[in-house]
Formats: structure tokens, sequence, C-alpha cells
């Protein structure tokens, strides 16, 4: 009964059809929970390899992609889990330090500081707890006494708010220099 | 923007926290592909959580050169299947039919083995970017062309080129690296070096380790920051005295020395190494001249780089580069 990808020449191409689709979803999925890109690029490579050598199993496209996702999700989750257990070991980890977009990304680093400054209190607490120290949801919650569902809608409130401020910002500023342009 | 106020932030709050679960990903994954909108907001809330802090940032690697390491570990594995008592029982008469079978052929045929298949790669304006079957990485230059035989099966890792390539070449003690160019071959076991054939000359220059070049009887040794030279004509082999310039490497390593040379010059230098074009809509800036070191930087980071020493304006759309401003002189 075994259901098939088809012939060998054909099963490379659609293991690379597979690839080309889902790829960049799998990889920054990986990246959300590793929140390294060689780490995650590693975790995708690893599950399309176990794809390839189940692909006898396999059957049709919509059970490949949750098949794909869902292994990301939990070879990633071991991969943390390992990492954890070196953690206990080696002494924490210096966070990674990124010469990339250094010039670019400090000033607006510093306006969205500034952003995240006004936000209300609650919700510059759970969005710091989250976004700098890497805190699970669960933790959040329990060290600040709320629900988790709270964690989550305080959270979806301070991109809100972040993203409007930031990008009406920049539009502004795009409409004052045509307006400039112009009037010159 | 009335589809920003309906974003589903709280779903990619949790997704970007690493929060989301396989279907979450997949219903954020699918969302952006709904709208050609949903990808531009969801850009925009990525900047905001990328930018707010200073550590590393979200970034796609090279999809091709992915494809190619995981089609590299794809050879030679079986599929791993799930068996029936009764098909497991199959399989071992088809096993034993096989061994039966190669046996047969063994005694009969001698060491007749079949030619594995040659992999072969060329390159137009473009340079090319790739990773060979023992996770070597090679970088093919313009107008180069490269051989070798398929899985890098035989008792040593041969290729053959032509034109100008670097090899970033994977350590295996007991399996040479061996370039095989013009007359010479060139020979490694792991070690960063650049093989330039033109029609006067084959120069090796070495970044890392050492090579062993040869040519018939005769051979040489070259190690790191020496360039070995094979003299076509005359048919001899020999070290350039001194070091090398480094930026000539610049189109695979991306590491650059510019020493007080011409916007021109290092432009032409960078459009090769990352594949842009870039285009002076001011041509009298192509002589501001300028000096600055980088070790494989972005090529964003470059841009602004030069923006900030020279006084210009550096616009980016898509692969090209638009220079303007006022320039160096004033």
């Amino acid at each position: 009964m075994d259901i098939h990808f088809g012939k060998a020449k054909d099963q490379e191409k659609l293991v690379e059809e597979c690839f080309h689709t889902y790829f960049d979803g799998l990889h920054r999925y990986a990246f959300t929970i590793l929140k390294d890109n060689d780490e995650a690029k590693d975790a995708v490579q690893a599950v399309f390899l176990k794809l390839w050598e189940k692909r006898a199993d396999i059957d049709e496209q919509q059970s490949v992609k949750s098949y794909l996702y869902t292994a990301v999700y939990h070879y990633c989750l071991n991969v943390k889990r390992h990492e954890k257990v070196k953690d206990n070991y080696l002494a924490q980890r210096p966070p990674a330090f990124e010469h990339r977009n250094e010039l670019v990304s400090k000033e607006t680093h510093r306006r969205i500081m500034e952003h995240i400054d006004s936000l209300s209190p609650q919700c510059r607490l759970i969005f710091s707890k989250s976004r700098f120290e890497g805190r699970k949801y669960a933790e959040i919650a329990a060290d600040l006494g709320l629900s988790v569902k709270t964690v989550e809608v305080q959270m979806g409130k301070a991109l809100k708010i972040l993203r409007a401020k930031l990008f009406d910002i920049t539009i502004m500023i795009l409409f004052a220099c045509l307006f400039l342009c112009v009037s010159i | 923007m009335s589809t920003a106020e309906n974003l589903p932030y709280e779903l990619l709050g949790r997704y970007f926290s690493g929060e989301a679960t396989p279907e979450e990903a997949m219903a954020v994954d699918d969302w952006i592909r709904e709208h050609r909108d949903h990808r531009k907001l969801y850009d925009q809330v990525a900047a905001v959580w990328d930018d707010a802090a200073l550590q590393q940032r979200y970034r796609l690697p090279d999809k091709a050169a992915a494809l190619q390491e995981l089609k590299a570990k794809m050879t030679g594995r079986p599929v791993v299947r799930k068996m029936l008592p009764l098909s497991r029982i199959a399989a071992g008469l088809v096993l034993l039919a096989g061994v039966a079978a190669i046996l047969f052929f063994m005694l009969r045929s001698g060491n007749e083995r079949e030619a594995p298949a040659i992999v072969s790669k060329q390159t137009g304006e473009a340079i090319r970017r790739d990773t060979l079957p023992d996770r070597s990485t090679v970088v093919l230059n313009s107008h180069s062309a490269l051989q070798y035989a398929e899985g890098f099966r035989d008792t040593a890792r041969w290729v053959k080129l032509s034109g100008e390539a670097w090899f970033d070449v994977t350590s295996q003690p007991h399996k040479p690296f061996i370039v095989a160019v013009g007359d010479v071959r060139i020979e490694v076991l792991g070690t960063s070096f650049n093989v330039r054939q033109s029609d006067t000359a084959i120069a090796v220059m070495v970044k890392t380790g050492a090579v062993r070049m040869s040519e018939g009887d005769s051979s040489i040794q070259v190690k790191a920051g020496q360039e070995g030279v094979y003299h076509i004509a005359r048919k001899e082999l020999g070290l350039t005295a001194g070091a090398f310039n480094s930026n000539q490497l610049g189109y695979a390593t991306r590491v650059f020395n510019f020493d007080n040379i011409t916007l021109k010059e290092i432009t032409a230098q960078l459009e090769k190494a990352y594949g842009i074009r870039v285009v002076f809509e001011n041509k009298a800036l192509e002589d501001c001249t300028m000096s600055s070191s980088f070790d494989n930087k972005p090529i964003e980071y470059i841009f602004e780089v030069i923006s900030v020493t020279l006084n210009v304006t550096c616009r980016f759309e898509k692969e090209e580069v638009f220079i303007n401003g006022a320039g160096c002189g004033g």
C-alpha cells in the first residue's frame, strides 16, 4: 500500500518543487523559534532530508505541507532543548552580536525604543519581556499574574501601535519630501 | 489603509515571539500569500520586530545554495519505508537475488564499473556560487566552466576547470581535492585558493593552507599568501615575488581593501561580487576616491559607508544602485 511520490526522477522534482514553495515560510518559522538564521537553515534542510527519506510514505501535496511545518516545529523545539542542556554547562551565551546593518538600524532602533516607551506600562512590560528577554507567553503570564490570553492581546496591541506610529511617520516624511520637491 | 486595521496582530505577535504552532505558522504564510498588501503589512510589522532589538535580524539565506546543499545530501540516501512482514520477506528474497546477480556479474565482467554522470557548470557574465558534493564551495567567475563526476565517488575529488574560480575546500585527508586546469594539476587537502587561467598563464593564489601545483614531472608548493604561476609558453612553474593583491579575490570572498581608488573601480568590483548593477546618475562622481576595507559585509552596509564617506546618495532599486549627489569635491 505504498503511496508514492512517483518515479525516482519525479520524486526529486517533487521534493524540489516543495522546497521552492515552502522554503521561505519554513525558514522564517524556524527563525522565530531559534532566533538564528543559520540554525534555521539547518533545521529546514534537515526536515527536507527527512522528507526525502520518507518519500515513500507521504501522499499528497496538502499533507506534505503540514508534515513540513510540523516537522520544523518539532525539530526546532528539539534543538532548543539541547541548547538548554548545553547552557547548563556553559556560561550563558553572550547575545549574538551582528555587525550587519548596524548603520542602518541604529536610528530606526532609537525611534522604536522611543515609541516603546510611550506604550502603556503593562503593554510595554509584556512586549519587553517577550522581545528582549525572549520569555515564553506562559512565563510572562505567570510572572505578572495574568492569563495567557491577556499577554497575547497586549502583544498584539503593542505591534499594532508600533507599526502604525513608525510607518505613518515614514509616509509623512515621504509626503513632506514630495511636497518640497514639487514646490521647488 | 483599511486592511491595516484588520491585521491579525495577535497571531503575528505569537508568530514573532516563537509561540506559533505549525497550524498558526501555516495560517500566517497563507495570509501573507493572500494579497499583495498583506505582504507589505507583514514586512512592516516584521521590521518593527526586527529593529526593536539589535540582535540578529531575519534574513532569507541563499535559496539556490541551500537547495544545492540539500541535493548533495539527498544523493545516496535510501528510501526508508515502513514494511509489512510479508514485504520484508519479499525484500529479503529480492536482496538475495540481488547479491547473487551482483556476484554473477562481477565474476563475469571483472571490475567494469558504470561511469558516474558528469556535472557541468558554466557561467556567462554573472558569477556563480555553488556547493560541491563534499560541501566544498566554489565561486565560478564570469565566462568559466567547471566539471566533476557526480557525487565525488572516486578515490580523489577531481574537478576540471577552465577560466577562473575560487575554491574553499573541506578537509578530507584521505580524499585529495584535485583541480585540473590546462596542463596543470593543483592538489590540495583542505584549503581555500583561487585559480585563474589566461591565454599566457595559470595563476594560483592561496589564501589559507597550501596546495601543490604540478605539470608533468615538476611541481611546486604554494603556501598561504603566495601565488604560484605556470607560464604556458615556457612550460615553467614558479612563485611570484611578494604577496598578491587580495582585492583580486573580492568577487568570491567579498573581502576588499580599497586604498585610495576611484569610486568607479570600487563599484566595478562590487558589481561582480554582489551581482548588482551600479548606475552613476552624476558622472562626475565616478572619479571620487576613497579608502576603506570591508570583510564580507552586506551590500547595503557598504553603500551606506560610501554615501557617508563621499557625501553621495545611494538608492537601491531591486538589483540596481543609483548614485547621485553633490559629490566629493565640495
